[in-house]
């Protein structure tokens, strides 16, 4: 069974932590006071930052940012075959907030891929999200 | 070419094209990076592969990776960057393989293997040098940094190229190689505009390889000029105050690939501070040349900055070139492909 996107998620930013810690240290920065509610292919969780840690947690907790959308809609911007505007504009992503939490939610976004490819382990996590997506679109055929 | 030429062209390169390695490596001063270059100009497909070791911020040093780009004359440019694991390189050797993808100098010609991971693309080459290969001096790059760099402008390559499920054949193709090194961060306070004119292609013996360093924001030249071979001989170079270098208009990136593909969406506009056409003209002593190179299509590779979480961008673009001039009393006038480089800081 592959991991789904929150635990694949909750994995890299343990990874960024050990391998990238500068990366790591601004996402946290830019999260503290930002928890982010993550709506992928219907599970909801909240990711949230405190005491120089990160954890996933009940969705019901207080958010600044919500992000909505499915792992192919993911894989498809990491494999630049959509834009984020793009993605935005056609519904595949959802994307809430206060303009200054969604500035912090894209300034965390930037350093987290700055920290995926300054790190190898990036690359088995992807294809596990590729796994994870193949197995999503299956289920929705 | 006489069999004494080749002989002294793969001497300079076995005594002068080898792998340096990082001081770091054993035990020395961190901030090493060197590379070696190849681009194949074949007549249906370009192909640009470039074999790095990379120091990076604090314990990690020779990080190693394969860039491999083709570009079909009727597609756009794909390809990929990937962080390798099984490498060997003994420095002093030219010989080195970095997971499935391998260089080595025998018998007066470089064999180049090269094959992503994770995308269907490969090169098996024979690339056997024509000209006389050139050593820079040291070029500053950024407050402390420094790179050399040996050129070889002109080679002929023989092999296969596969993209996707197209197998090329490539059966003389023009090619160059280069091979970089130094001490340097990336995200420094330099970058760069470099082409090379392959003459050959059209039947003509000129290869031309224009270079031009700045400060970041390119107010400042740290080192510029044009390198011109006829046939196998270097013929000239002019460079300083002898030779003058515009980048001209805007080049609009828009959807042009960028590795690794998840940088797009740190930094996904389209435009990037590139030019549509590079004009360079040089005057000394009565020779005279004048080169514009019009950009093509674009490719682009994000390297991390030592600095920071920023990136630099190296954009490699196709072009097509005009050369015009009078150089040692030969009227020089002809048109044929090149490739350029631009190196900036990411937006």
């Amino acid at each position: 069974m592959p991991r789904d996107f929150g635990q694949l998620l909750e994995a890299a930013l343990g990874m960024l932590r050990t391998d990238v810690p500068e990366a790591y240290a601004r996402i946290a920065e830019r999260l503290e006071s930002a928890p982010i509610l993550f709506d992928v292919d219907g599970r909801e969780f909240l990711l949230c930052f405190d005491q120089g840690g990160h954890r996933l947690a009940d969705p019901a907790g207080g958010r600044q940012v919500r992000v909505a959308t499915d792992t192919g809609t993911i894989l498809a911007l990491l494999d630049d075959e959509i834009s984020l505007l793009g993605s935005l504009r056609s519904g595949r992503l959802e994307l809430a907030g206060s303009p200054g939490s969604v500035a912090d939610f894209d300034d965390a976004l930037n350093a987290f891929l700055a920290g995926a490819i300054r790190t190898t382990r990036a690359a088995d996590l992807l294809k596990e999200l590729r796994v994870t997506a193949r197995e999503k679109g299956d289920e929705t055929q | 070419m006489t069999v004494a030429t080749r002989m002294l062209k793969a001497e300079v390169i076995r005594r002068a094209d080898h792998w340096r390695r990082s001081p770091a490596s054993a035990g020395g001063a961190p901030g090493h990076k060197e590379w070696m270059h190849f681009c194949v100009l074949a007549p249906d497909v370009e192909v640009l592969l470039n074999l790095s070791l990379m120091d990076e911020r604090g314990p990690t040093v020779e990080v190693p990776r394969v860039t491999l780009l083709a570009r079909c004359r009727d597609r756009r440019w794909e390809g990929g960057v990937e962080r390798c694991e099984h490498v060997e390189v003994r420095g002093g050797g030219i010989r080195a393989r970095f997971d499935r993808s391998s260089v080595e100098f025998e018998r007066g010609a470089f064999q180049v293997e090269a094959q992503l991971r994770d995308k269907p693309l490969g090169v098996s080459l024979n690339l056997e040098p024509l000209a006389q290969p050139a050593l820079t001096s040291s070029i500053e790059l950024g407050a402390g940094g420094t790179m050399k760099w040996l050129v070889v402008p002109r080679l002929t390559a023989f092999g296969e190229i596969s993209v996707g499920d197209r197998r090329i054949r490539v059966h003389g193709a023009p090619a160059y190689h280069d091979h970089d090194w130094g001490r340097f961060e990336w995200g420094g306070d330099f970058g760069w505009e470099w082409s090379v004119v392959l003459g050959e292609q059209t039947g003509v013996p000129w290869t031309l390889v224009l270079q031009r360093i700045t400060d970041g924001p390119r107010a400042r030249v740290l080192s510029q000029g044009v390198l011109l071979w006829r046939g196998a001989r270097h013929l000239r170079t002019l460079h300083g105050t002898d030779f003058h270098f515009e980048a001209l208009g805007r080049k609009r990136v828009g959807r042009a690939i960028r590795v690794p593909t998840i940088m797009r969406l740190a930094a996904p506009g389209s435009a990037a501070d590139l030019p549509a056409l590079l004009r360079a003209s040089a005057s000394k002593g009565g020779d005279t040349l004048e080169v514009e190179v019009e950009i093509g299509d674009l490719a682009q590779v994000a390297i991390p900055n030592d600095r920071g979480l920023g990136c630099t961008i190296v954009t490699e673009a196709s072009g097509s070139a005009r050369v015009r001039g009078r150089v040692r009393g030969e009227k020089i006038g002809f048109e044929a492909p090149a490739v350029a480089e631009f190196n900036r800081h990411a937006a």
